[in-house]
């Protein structure tokens, strides 16, 4: 089918093979389930082959994958996976995925906060992030599950990686935060079409779809500028050194992310702002955030 | 559903896809974006339909996946799809007592909170797109509103999420007849009184909306079905408990409709869905008591 998008068979493919996988099927197993060959599955999950629309109807019901359009976006979420704060050491063990024994912690991310990086390494930097994934044993797949609690030891290799590299990246142009809007995390108000105010205070409302890394609050609102202060999560301090705090790229745009959000919804034909965003660390834990 | 007969149902479907659009094997190809090889080959061997082509179809022609394989899809919907007409399905469509107004907050909504794609999902599940929603005077049936809002709940809308869509009706309507109707009110009272008896048809004419009680603090609402559109629609029953919320949500919302900033606390009193002859619904117009055109003048006639 060359003919047809290929993105569309990609994205399809990293959903198939990331859920088989959180599930603990191997390939034969699923060609078995659904009365397909394994090299098709094979096919399937390389993006070679775009799956059969029953298979894939019937394999996202099975694996209770919440939206059966997710090959627009190509990652899943799986509906049975427990809130971060519920997750406990037993949850590692009970998914497919072959998360390494020193990893195994609390999490207090959700993948959904860190695939817009990953999304980054792989267009701009895919070959040392290949080798990091080879080399710490990360399983890829579990970027592609949105709601998968991100064990916090692995979240501190992540962010090493990410502070490795950083100079070779442009965060501040390439994160593409926008690309999870159709996972209904940026419900607009009705006064918020305008006011990228409102982006910050829905985030602050959603927030815990991503995950608490940081405690927001919203300092004070004036025309079109917004500051919010970014209490660092006491995990956070758990995992990291208070001088990392402020100089770690990772944490430094994970903290921003609500208001690159604003910035990305900034309409700035009718505004003043100029859509900057401003970190300011007031103490160890504290970072003031400003919207101008 | 067993396979080999949702595999039936789906060859049914792209079978009969090409006869109602009259195409031949060559058009039917490029409109699926695949060479006629690969085309050939699909229909030759009717195995496996790849969801890539699928998503194409469903795309153009406004389907949701899971009914191509499931049911048999409304062709007369395809045809309009496909010739860009906007007309809703047959279902839709007699008995037409709802104007697109009754809808699009719910849609506009939607967007807002899910994004365009989504809304556009949601839409395909009744074979549709959101052009017919952009003329908010074109006509529709109740059972629109009755089965949007009901899948609308199954995808976890809830009661809140549909009386706020009512409360933000008020959006879509700033502009055109509804404003140029309530311009012509004298005061808050009097603007009331004209929402009720000449906005309300605006949205929809299944249940007629009377006034029975004004004072400064409050207005009763009664509102007793349309026989008219019962007979038409060969049903006792119209409406559901969600497009109460909405409703609800938009009496709250008949302060902002005349350009004060300002909800109204509302509550449905009496349901004849708890075998009540008619809905009654409580205006609270305490809230508005600081404003002065709300004072005790009479009440126009028609509500007497």
């Amino acid at each position: 089918m060359d003919e047809t998008e290929p993105s569309l068979r990609l994205k399809a493919g990293r959903v198939v093979y990331a859920v088989r996988k959180f599930h603990n099927y191997g390939q034969m197993e699923l060609a078995k389930e659904f009365n397909v060959s394994q090299s098709n599955v094979s096919k399937i999950e390389s993006g070679i082959l775009a799956p059969d629309l029953r298979l894939w109807m019937e394999l996202t019901r099975a694996f209770k994958v919440k939206d059966p359009y997710c090959f627009y976006y190509g990652s899943a979420e799986i509906e049975n996976i427990p809130q971060l704060n519920k997750v406990g050491k037993s949850f590692y063990k009970s998914v497919g995925f072959k998360i390494p024994k020193h990893y195994i912690s609390d999490p207090f991310i959700t993948s959904r906060k860190v695939r817009p990086f990953i999304d980054v390494f792989e267009t701009s930097l895919e070959k040392a992030w290949n080798e990091f994934l080879a080399d710490t044993s990360i399983p890829s797949g579990i970027f592609d599950i949105l709601n998968f609690p991100i064990p916090s030891l692995m979240m501190k290799d992540l962010a090493d990686f990410i502070q490795k590299h950083a100079a070779k990246l442009d965060f501040t142009k390439d994160l593409n935060l926008m690309s999870q809007v159709n996972h209904g995390l940026l419900f607009e108000d009705y006064v918020s079409a305008s006011t990228p105010f409102n982006v910050l205070k829905q985030f602050v409302h959603k927030q815990r779809e991503y995950g608490i890394d940081f405690e927001y609050a919203i300092t004070e609102e004036k025309g079109c500028e917004s500051s919010v202060s970014a209490q660092v999560s006491p995990q956070l301090l758990n995992i990291f050194a208070k001088k990392d705090l402020a100089t770690n790229k990772f944490l430094n745009f994970s903290a921003q992310y609500p208001l690159l959000m604003m910035k990305s919804k900034d309409p700035n034909t009718k505004s003043a702002c100029n859509g900057k965003v401003r970190m300011q660390e007031t103490s160890d834990s504290l970072w003031k955030l400003s919207y101008v | 559903m067993d396979s080999n007969f949702s595999q039936i149902i789906l060859w049914r479907n792209f079978s009969n896809i090409q006869k109602v659009l009259n195409l031949s094997d060559d058009e039917y190809a490029r409109f699926l974006n695949i060479g006629p090889k690969t085309f050939r080959t699909l229909t030759s061997t009717k195995a496996a339909f790849p969801l890539d082509i699928a998503a194409t179809l469903s795309e153009k022609l406004f389907f949701d996946l899971a009914d191509f394989l499931e049911k048999d899809l409304d062709m007369d919907a395809i045809y309009s799809a496909y010739f860009k007409i906007e007309q809703l399905p047959e279902r839709y469509r007699p008995a037409a007592f709802c104007r697109a107004r009754s809808l699009a907050h719910v849609l506009d909504y939607v967007e807002r909170k899910q994004g365009k794609l989504r809304k556009n999902i949601i839409l395909r599940k009744f074979q549709t797109n959101g052009a017919f929603f952009k003329n908010l005077d074109n006509a529709h049936n109740i059972h629109f509103n009755e089965d949007l809002t009901a899948h609308l709940h199954h995808l976890g809308y809830d009661k809140s999420d549909f009386f706020q869509m009512g409360q933000n009706s008020v959006h879509l309507n700033s502009k055109g007849p509804v404003q140029d109707c309530l311009r012509e009110a004298k005061s808050v009272k009097n603007g009331v009184e004209i929402f009720f008896e000449c906005v309300s048809p605006m949205f929809d004419r299944t249940h007629h909306y009377k006034i029975t009680t004004m004072t400064k603090d409050k207005i009763i609402l009664d509102a007793p079905r349309n026989k008219e559109a019962q007979d038409a629609l060969h049903t006792k029953i119209i409406s559901n408990e969600h497009l109460c919320q909405l409703k609800l949500g938009i009496f709250s919302a008949v302060p902002l409709y005349l350009g004060i900033q300002q909800y109204l606390p509302v509550k449905k009193t009496r349901s004849v869905f708890e075998g009540a002859p008619s809905n009654v619904y409580e205006l609270d117009l305490s809230v508005l008591s600081h404003l002065s055109g709300i004072s005790n003048t009479t009440l126009s006639p028609i509500y007497q």
